[in-house]
């Protein structure tokens, strides 16, 4: 029986107490969010592609940022060869501008993406939950970022091939 | 037994109920889609002890008589901080506020319901937007702007019907500060907030305790005015007591209620655990901040009497809201 009267395993105790609070990771969020079939119903174009460029500007004291994607495979809307979605925030000349929440989207990076027409532009469905973002396979979501409303579903990863057929099936 | 073989085993017992990590996050200068450029990440924070803002006039149609108290009292709240050199003036309503941040220009802080030609994602409910300088991380103007377009607000909630305005205001007035989602699911700043929610309204001694870290009492920038500046707007005044204070729910904040738990139901009640520790250390336990004694009474009940030791997540004993929402339409 372990007791604690003795002073030094009151410190053994403290030590103890001391690594729960030093052996867990520093962010650890998993957070609700909007599920695949509300994001497949939102969206009118879904597309598998890859962001290829992106241009931030001014916009009446917002900075806008003007991201292209070239789609490998249109999975809901028109087909075209390309798509250009908008979101907020950037960089402009050492002026930055956030939004906690909004899509994450950087050139180079295979995607996943569900986009809503507002205000005559492209914008992702949920902001942040719009985008599952792909590598070795397996397509996955970034919340941490954003503030939910809803409680329908977590941070999703799927393999590609699993995320695909699902929107293929949703969006039908 | 012998010590070695006690202190494995208490080691292990901790180990073993490790909870996720429960601390507050700040937002950086990486934070922006596309970042900042260079290799550092500086993490967000204004450069200044008097914040002002205004509440476009408009408010919401959603709340008779307007929502600008509510909104105060979300300012109020991150105001009430202690250990805070912080302090937000209310400037008043402003017909048309600006949103947005003009170089060189007059810019205001501004908390704003847009009702009509919402420019952001439809199941957006609210979106903070700061503008900062990428080399320093100050940030130099900030903006609320709340979806009247798309959801319902009020200031009495009944249900997941509208979303509380003071709930969702404080939340976002976090983010005005620099702070970035946390995950402790009690955290004003936790990412999900289901409609009717209140709980945000105040602050977790994590909240607090990001506060007292990035604006603590001492450490005010050796260019800003002095507290007074502020204004008979400004809020109550600043609590004689510098420093950090606050003892945050920290990480591992369940793991360490669960081992501490056990501590008091084995050893017996909390006084002699407490009186235990302190002649072990040799000294008193930790202080606790004003805003963390509020919490705790409130959230805590017996669990507070048996360990008056140190600063314990509530969430083991809190359940996390689970909330029905969806988005309500107008």
């Amino acid at each position: 029986m372990i007791r604690l009267e003795d002073p030094m395993m009151i410190r053994a105790f403290v030590v103890a107490v001391a690594c729960v609070c030093a052996a867990v990771p520093a962010r650890a969020a998993v957070v609700e969010a909007v599920d695949l079939p509300t994001l497949c119903r939102d969206a009118t174009r879904i597309v598998h592609g890859v962001v290829v460029g992106e241009a931030s500007a001014w916009r009446d004291g917002i900075i806008v940022t003007r991201v292209t994607v070239a789609v490998r495979r249109a999975l809901k809307g028109p087909a075209a060869r390309t798509l250009v979605v908008s979101r907020l925030g950037g960089v402009v000349d050492g002026i930055g501008q956030v939004a906690p929440g909004e899509a994450e989207l950087a050139p180079g990076e295979e995607i996943v993406l569900f986009v809503e027409p507002v205000l005559g532009e492209l914008r992702v469905v949920g902001m942040a939950q719009g985008v599952f973002h792909v590598a070795d396979g397996r397509a996955a979501q970034r919340l941490a970022g954003l503030t939910l409303v809803g409680a329908k579903a977590r941070e999703r990863t799927y393999t590609l091939r699993a995320l695909l057929a699902a929107i293929a099936r949703e969006a039908r | 037994m012998r010590p070695s073989r006690a202190s494995a085993r208490l080691v292990v017992l901790a180990l073993a109920v490790a909870a996720p990590a429960r601390a507050y996050v700040r937002t950086t200068t990486k934070s922006s889609n596309p970042p900042c450029p260079g290799p550092t990440a500086v993490p967000l924070q204004w450069r200044q002890v008097v914040i002002p803002y205004v509440v476009d006039a408009a408010t919401t149609p959603d709340v008779p008589g307007g929502a600008v108290d509510a909104v105060r009292a979300s300012f109020q709240t991150w105001d009430d901080v202690a250990s805070s050199y912080v302090t937000f003036r209310f400037d008043g309503t402003m017909a048309n506020a600006p949103v947005g941040y003009v170089m060189g220009g007059p810019n205001e802080n501004v908390v704003k319901w847009i009702e009509s030609n919402w420019s952001q994602s439809t199941r957006a409910i609210a979106v903070t937007l700061n503008t900062f300088d990428c080399n320093s991380g100050e940030i130099f103007d900030a903006d609320i702007l709340l979806n009247g377009q798309n959801f319902l607000f009020t200031i009495a909630p009944t249900g997941p019907t509208a979303a509380d305005v003071q709930n969702t205001v404080t939340h976002e007035v976090g983010h005005l500060l620099g702070f970035d989602h946390a995950p402790d699911p009690e955290s004003t700043m936790y990412a999900d907030a289901p409609l009717g929610e209140t709980k945000k309204r105040d602050l977790t001694a994590d909240d607090a305790q990001g506060m007292c870290d990035v604006y603590g009492l001492g450490h005010e920038p050796a260019d800003a005015g002095p507290p007074d500046a502020a204004g008979p707007d400004a809020g109550s005044p600043r609590a004689d007591d510098g420093g950090c204070a606050v003892a945050g729910q920290g990480a591992g904040g369940r793991g360490l209620l669960l081992v501490l738990l056990w501590a008091a139901a084995r050893y017996g009640p909390g006084r002699r655990a407490t009186a235990l520790i302190s002649r072990a250390f040799g000294r008193r336990t930790p202080s606790r901040s004003r805003v963390h004694r509020r919490r705790s009474f409130h959230r805590c009940g017996y669990v507070w009497r048996v360990m008056s030791m140190s600063c314990v997540s509530m969430s083991a004993h809190s359940s996390i809201c689970s909330g029905v929402s969806a988005r309500r339409p107008r």
